[in-house]
């Protein structure tokens, strides 16, 4: 199931005049929670996903960065992988709008969710490169529990 | 007015990016809206030449507003923006009365050929090929 979900995850694209946003690797199928956030600055990007699909998706990127550019980024990666979904299930499956989550309200969801699928990609941000990680979660009710 | 346009997005990044594209292709951005109800409010107030208009939304989905401006203006030129592609979702905004969707990420010319060509808007002319078009230098400024 895991890697199904994974190959549903986008690999590159052009993020409008800003640049490629890069797949890295395959996804880790399970990775140990407390390792998320620990000794990190990170702020998440969450949507929902909505239909006959139990699932969130999780934007991690370093806390400090434009909240607006990697809604947008992480709306892209949601709704291709809703598309794939839906493609899959021949269900439709929509995306809620962007939630941005504070570093405590992140820790909470992460660990009261089932991880799923995880891809990291890269982006050139202002000439620096920029770490971002997309989880698949199962329990998406989490997303309004803050 | 022709050659103008009405920018619906919940995320800053995209109101500014189709911002800065109309406004590089000559168009005349009349205003912004967040939501799908804000959208309903600003389309009757500005009347664009065209509207692009974003699905998934707080308040008020991009679809419905759609439904709700086309149910008072049929002549309402809306075009959809959206990462969503899936097939149903384009016959849903196609029936509401969407004239064209458009996914994202666009590119600039794609979503400028479309609203060129459903307005009939061209720089070089100033002006579009409604009946109510006026020639460039008897515009008005706008709101």
């Amino acid at each position: 199931m895991s890697s199904t979900l994974i190959e549903l995850l986008p690999e590159n694209f052009d993020f409008y005049h800003l640049g490629p946003v890069q797949a890295l690797s395959e996804a880790t199928p399970f990775v140990n929670p407390d390792e998320e956030t620990k000794g990190t600055d990170l702020q998440g990007i969450g949507y929902s996903l909505q239909g006959d699909v139990q699932a969130a998706v999780l934007l991690l990127i370093p806390a400090g960065l434009d909240t607006s550019v990697y809604s947008e980024l992480g709306n892209i990666i949601a709704s291709q992988f809703a598309d794939g979904l839906a493609k899959d299930s021949g269900c439709d499956v929509l995306v809620s709008p962007p939630r941005i989550m504070a570093k405590a309200a992140l820790e909470r969801l992460i660990r009261g969710s089932d991880l799923m699928a995880k891809k990291t990609y890269h982006f050139l941000d202002n000439g620096n490169v920029v770490q971002i990680e997309v989880q698949i979660l199962y329990a998406p009710n989490t997303l309004n529990h803050d | 007015m022709a050659g103008t346009v009405l920018i619906v997005d919940d995320v800053a990044f995209v109101r500014q990016t189709l911002a800065e594209i109309f406004t590089r292709a000559g168009y005349q951005v009349l205003g912004f809206a967040e939501d799908g109800q804000k959208a309903v409010e600003m389309y009757f107030k500005l009347r664009p030449a065209v509207v692009t208009m974003d699905v998934v939304m707080p308040t008020l989905s991009g679809i419905e507003a759609t439904r709700r401006i086309i149910k008072a203006d049929k002549e309402a030129n809306i075009i959809i923006v959206s990462a969503l592609g899936q097939e149903n979702l384009v016959m849903e905004a196609i029936n509401a009365g969407a004239r064209d969707y458009v996914t994202k990420p666009f590119k600039a010319e794609d979503i400028l050929k479309t609203a060129n060509r459903i307005t009939g808007f061209s720089k070089e002319k100033g002006h579009g090929s409604s009946s109510q078009s006026t020639p460039r230098a008897a515009q008005g400024g706008g709101s």
